[in-house]
């Protein structure tokens, strides 16, 4: 309880500070639009905290978020029906977590390098894809079939509705409804208890009969699918990918998401509920500085000390809940 | 007893929760050999922290060299003549010994530019060695590059340095060997002809017999009470500090096995292991204690047969049955279980609960479609910790809170619900105390009784001889020869350890 | 496990150079700012030319715009090789002494973005600062009686993105070097242009906080000054359209394919194009000539270098003459048109 005090207060500061900086800001549209980055941000901060959790480490979120959305769009521009395009783009994010996790259990090299070496290669791959941008109207012009269902997709994962706009904040829901199975994957299911015990102490977790490697190939596995699925959803909500810049650093963002969230580097800390408060800060505060019309050269030092303050908040309540002890 | 150097009266230190102290009472005379005694828990640490001004008491009052004292902090102990000997080294090991004898007190010239003047400590840095017996050339050497033993020596010369009336070592002989600790006794006889006072934890009963002129026994934190030298034995010690009798500290109740084979092991042989193959045969109810130097490839083979490393040649059976392992999944699946050497290490998750460890290699039958439990986990939790007497707040404690003694049996725990066919036991009393050291040979004398084949291999040679029904030395990676009950014997079972056994 | 790995990399690295082609042809090289699809039809304009004039061509797109970067890909090209090379500069300030080095080797132009001080031979490009006050005449025709303007854009370190921003700003204010917040009848939302580093959803963001912002305003102007800046505005204006009381003007830079579609649909009010498919074709005409040893006749040096910038709408109008450059007013739907045939002529 105690680790998800400090970002709880860090929250509720941002949303007070959103609310009362300008009459639009905290309008519902606004609110909605910043819950949906949340959600996004979510998505892939559970799978990298679910690989933080048992000592592991992604850093080719962001290039298998670029892959994704790439890889989705060529894919319908071809012909694939598009949730069939989906599930593809998800499953090859499996593909490309289940190669990491054989590297990392099989080869026994580090999970730090050999993401890092994705990192360039999956970006690399998105750029080989295609040089130009995809965009939603020119699949639609090139599949006009695919519009409806595309349209379909759209709203009921994103909540945009071609006409009305944010109708609600579908990612955030998306992304409740993933922090809950994830959750209940992490409290409540072996699973869950093995992937804690592998974090602390992967050798106790061995000699107590786990098949270590194989859990570690999973949660690599979880971490690239939801990066996938990450990718899909960019081209659905920002309409519009780009090989080079489709999730260009949201690995840092997602680190930043756990580890603010509860979730120690060291592995074997976390929760599901600390992992969502955790990525909703960076949206919050990004909107809240455009808002306060922050300049921009200022924006990276305000989120820089943000960040500080918020585990400096999160300090001071775990030191107060080792004094009570 | 005239003038004690030390006089500590009611001495009562609480942490949040815990009362560490109540009420202690401590004298230590001038050139004295005091030895304090204890279970693990007992406070012998929290009060040598209070002397040594670490921290200081909640009530109670100290008098030190005849006038009361409260120290701010460990440096005004040291001022007045009190040094403490960590038990984890205080040295920098980066340095030469000479700059760590002079560390914080070098003497500078050039006023604030504080220019350093080695060559004036080396006349009185060689002094200091020879009082420890220490040769003048190890002056300039690394300390990294020492012995721990020369280590040990090289923070006792630097606390003579400051003019130590009163030297705390806590446990200094832990990690030192045979011929290093016998160097240390004699210092610290010299330490006494030369009146400076010491203040000397131990769990070696022997080792107090030794060099002690008195030892105070604290239980609970509190004065359990004292023995002159003479009285200093070992079933005295072991009552008082465990404030019951121990007629049978190693309890041997079980009958005399007659089980048949559980484990067999025939011409096993294991990646990176030696080349010759070994053989073993573990009864049903039956301790085979495995005696043998370090090295001589004990935890190699059992971690082999716990599928922790590969087996290349040779069969295991479990119960006459042939049996794969090729994981720790796979014999746990037969029922061979290993409570390992490095229980911190390889056996417990230290962050994690009491009950988080118990649970984790039962969880798959503590499950329904993967989902956990609960209510299963905390009635076998219960039952577990009430069973071995796991002395723990609550299931969620972190383990790596509890005593060393309370560890070993949750790393015991893990295996119990299971209804083990072969336990194998890695030094399973190392870094334990007295009491619960009682306990748990109990519990193997339990297990044993129950039809459970045992494999303890063990470096104890009292806990060896205790505790077996048989015996079976290791030597340079080859079983070396089997000794029955009645044969046992230290001599024999050295003169197999070391070769000399001529099998 | 390490070294092998270290050896791969070597071995790999080792093969690139002959993985290259073999041909004796003259190579000239082209390295642009950062990847985009404006940037893509200048290769096409280059490939064009490239054939045409018989020599090989590395045309370099670096992953973001970024002194460094482009660096590194400038240095790498040049080691493999090189007869002549066009490079759109990040930042000239910075960059000039390394261009100087460069341009003791082999030729150097400058193309899009002008760097005076780096001894290059040529400037192949538009004049921004004139571009710039283009869009601002766009903007006072579609909101004559004032109102608030918000600025997108990139970045506002380099040369062209000051004189664009600087045009715009100047031209509202109907003077020079004009200083803010009030911009003749103009304000300017948050007194700064908003930057995105290049990254397009932080360009979405931005346009969409500040549709957000100003959704109960009347008259407000939306100006994306980098290529993909006007259709990030779009996509955020689409998704914001049923919550705005009035409806917000959207004017554009550069001929992305989204934003050239706006126009036609005239979701967008309007865009100032370059000629990145001239900036190709000429730069790697005129290298080319160079590197087989020919000059260009100096008569034909101004036609090859400075290109008009053109103004696009959905309905167009007549060509006219504005501070000495013939500008041209094309339609949108028939600018698209002719843009597509010229990059199909040459993909094929």
């Amino acid at each position: 309880m105690i680790r998800i005090a400090g970002v709880f207060f860090l929250l509720v500061g941002l949303y007070a500070a959103l609310i009362s900086s300008n009459p639009n800001a905290a309008g519902r549209s606004n609110l909605f639009e910043v819950a949906n980055t949340q959600g996004f941000y979510g998505i892939i901060t559970l799978g990298a905290a679910l690989l933080i959790v048992t000592g592991g480490i992604d850093l080719s979120i962001g290039s298998v978020i670029g892959l994704g959305s790439v890889l989705f769009g060529i894919l319908m521009l071809e012909g694939v029906p598009p949730p069939v395009a989906m599930l593809l783009t998800v499953g090859g994010g499996a593909g490309i977590g289940l190669a990491h996790g054989l590297l990392v259990t099989r080869l026994k090299l580090q999970a730090f390098l050999v993401t890092l070496c994705g990192l360039f290669v999956y970006r690399g791959l998105a750029r080989s894809l295609t040089s130009n941008s995809i965009g939603l109207d020119r699949i639609k012009k090139t599949q006009p079939d695919f519009a409806a269902t595309l349209d379909g997709m759209r709203y009921w994962l994103t909540g945009e509705d071609p006409t009305k706009g944010l109708v609600f904040p579908g990612e955030f829901v998306l992304l409740l409804g993933l922090a809950v199975i994830a959750g209940l994957f992490l409290h409540k299911t072996v699973y869950g208890r093995y992937w804690y015990a592998i974090g602390y102490n992967d050798r106790a977790a061995a000699y107590s009969g786990i098949d270590v490697n194989r859990h570690r190939v999973v949660t690599f596995v979880v971490c690239s699918s939801l990066a996938a699925l990450g990718g899909a959803l960019w081209l659905l909500s920002y309409s519009d990918a780009n090989p080079d810049s489709a999730g260009q650093s949201y690995e840092l963002y997602a680190i930043t998401g756990a580890v603010l969230g509860g979730c120690s580097l060291r592995g074997g800390e976390g929760t599901a509920v600390g992992i969502v408060l955790g990525a909703m800060v960076l949206p919050v505060l990004n909107n809240l500085l455009i808002f306060l019309k922050v300049r921009d050269t200022y924006m990276p030092i305000v989120i820089g000390l943000t960040l500080l303050f918020g585990t400096l908040i999160d300090e001071f309540f775990r030191r107060r809940g080792r004094a009570a002890r | 007893m005239t003038a004690p150097l030390l006089e500590a009266v009611g001495v009562r230190k609480t942490f949040p929760g815990v009362v560490a102290l109540d009420g202690v009472t401590l004298r230590v005379g001038r050139g004295e050999v005091l030895a304090i005694v204890g279970e693990n828990g007992a406070g012998k640490s929290t009060l040598m922290k209070i002397v040594a001004g670490v921290y200081q008491p909640d009530a109670g009052e100290i008098t030190f060299d005849g006038r009361p004292v409260t120290f701010a902090g460990p440096a005004a102990a040291m001022a007045a003549g009190i040094s403490l000997i960590h038990q984890e080294l205080n040295l920098a090991e980066n340095l030469s010994v000479l700059d760590n004898l002079f560390l914080g007190r070098e003497p500078a010239v050039g006023g604030w530019v504080r220019l350093l003047t080695r060559a004036a400590t080396i006349p009185p840095g060689k002094a200091l060695l020879a009082r420890v017996g220490l040769p003048d050339d190890l002056l300039h050497a690394r300390v990294a590059d020492l012995a721990p033993g020369q280590k040990q020596l090289v923070e006792i010369a630097r606390a003579l340095g400051l003019d130590a009336k009163l030297l705390i070592m806590d446990e200094p002989t832990s990690s030192l060997t045979q011929k290093e600790t016998d160097r240390l006794y004699e210092v610290i006889a010299g330490l006494r002809a030369a009146g400076v006072s010491v203040l000397y934890i131990s769990h070696r009963l022997a080792e107090v017999r030794r060099i002690a002129d008195r030892a105070v026994v604290l239980r609970d934190g509190r004065n359990a009470g004292e023995l002159a030298r003479a009285d200093v034995t070992h079933d005295n010690l072991v009552r008082m500090m465990v404030g019951r009798d121990l007629k049978q500290f190693f309890r041997h109740s079980h009958g005399k096995p007659a089980g048949d084979p559980v484990l067999t092991l025939t011409d096993v042989r294991y990646a990176g292991g030696p080349p010759h193959p070994a053989s073993l045969t573990v009864r049903a109810g039956e301790v085979v204690g495995m005696a043998g130097l370090v090295g001589a490839g004990r935890t190699e083979l059992s971690e082999a047969v716990f599928g922790l490393r590969r087996i290349t040649a040779g069969v295991v059976a479990v119960r006459g049955r042939p049996v794969t392992v090729r994981r720790p999944a796979d014999a746990i699946a037969a029922g061979v279980f290993l409570v390992p050497e490095d229980r911190r290490l390889n056996g417990l998750v230290l962050e994690a609960g009491v009950g988080f460890n118990l649970s984790l290699p039962n969880l798959d039958r503590l499950n329904t479609a993967g989902w956990v439990n609960t209510r299963a986990e905390t009635e076998l939790v219960a039952v577990t910790i009430g069973r071995l007497r796991v002395k723990t707040p609550d299931a969620a404690q972190p383990v790596g809170l509890l005593s060393g003694g309370n560890q070993q049996k949750v790393v015991f725990g893990k295996w119990l619900a299971r209804g083990p066919q072969v336990l194998i036991l890695d030094e399973p009393t190392r870094g334990v105390d007295v009491g619960a050291k009682a306990e748990i040979y109990a519990l193997i004398d339990e297990l044993a009784g129950r039809g459970v084949g045992v494999w303890m291999i063990t470096s104890d040679m009292e806990e060896l001889l205790g505790v077996s029904d048989r015996v079976v030395v290791m030597h340079e990676g080859r079983i070396a020869g089997e000794l029955a009950r009645g044969q046992l014997g230290e001599e024999a079972v050295m003169k197999l350890a070391t070769g000399g056994g001529g099998a | 496990m390490r070294l092998g790995l270290v050896i791969a990399i070597a071995v790999g690295l080792a093969c690139v150079p002959a993985c290259g082609s073999s041909s004796t042809k003259p190579k000239v090289a082209m390295v642009t700012n950062c990847t985009a699809e404006f940037w893509s039809i200048c290769e096409a304009g280059a490939k064009k030319a490239a054939r045409e004039q018989d020599v090989d061509l590395d045309f370099r797109q670096p992953k973001t715009l970024d002194v460094a970067v482009q660096r590194e890909v400038i240095d790498a090209v040049t080691r493999t090789g090189v007869a002549g090379i066009a490079v759109s500069v990040v930042n000239p300030d910075e960059q000039s002494e390394h261009l100087k080095r460069i341009a003791t080797r082999q030729p150097l132009i400058a193309v899009d973005n002008d760097a005076p001080a780096s001894d290059r031979k040529y400037y192949v490009g538009i004049d921004n600062y004139e571009a710039g006050k283009a869009v601002g005449r766009l903007i006072k025709a579609q909101l004559p009686q004032g109102g608030t303007v918000a600025l997108f854009i990139g970045g506002t370190a380099s040369a062209n993105a000051k004189a664009r921003v600087g045009g715009v700003l100047d031209e509202l204010a109907g003077q020079k070097d004009a200083k803010g917040p009030k911009y003749g009848n103009y304000t300017l939302h948050n007194g700064e242009p908003y930057t995105d580093s290049t990254d397009e959803a932080k360009a979405q963001q931005n346009a969409k906080a500040v549709i957000e912002s100003l959704k109960g305003a009347p008259n407000v102007g939306l100006v994306g000054l980098y290529a993909y800046n006007p259709k990030q505005i779009l996509l955020a204006y689409r998704s914001k359209r049923s919550e705005v009381q009035h409806p917000m003007k959207i004017f554009g830079f550069d001929e992305d394919w989204t934003t050239l579609e706006g126009v036609e649909k005239g979701e967008i009010e309007g865009t100032v194009v370059q000629n990145p498919f001239l900036y190709g074709y000429n730069s790697i005409k005129i290298l080319a000539t160079i590197a087989k040893g020919g000059t260009v006749p100096d008569d034909q040096i101004k036609g090859l270098t400075v290109i008009p910038y053109r103004v696009i709408t959905r309905d167009g109008g007549p060509a006219e003459e504005v501070n000495g450059i013939k500008v041209e007013n094309l339609k949108a739907a028939e600018f698209g048109k002719q843009l597509r045939a010229d990059i199909d002529s040459v993909a094929k």
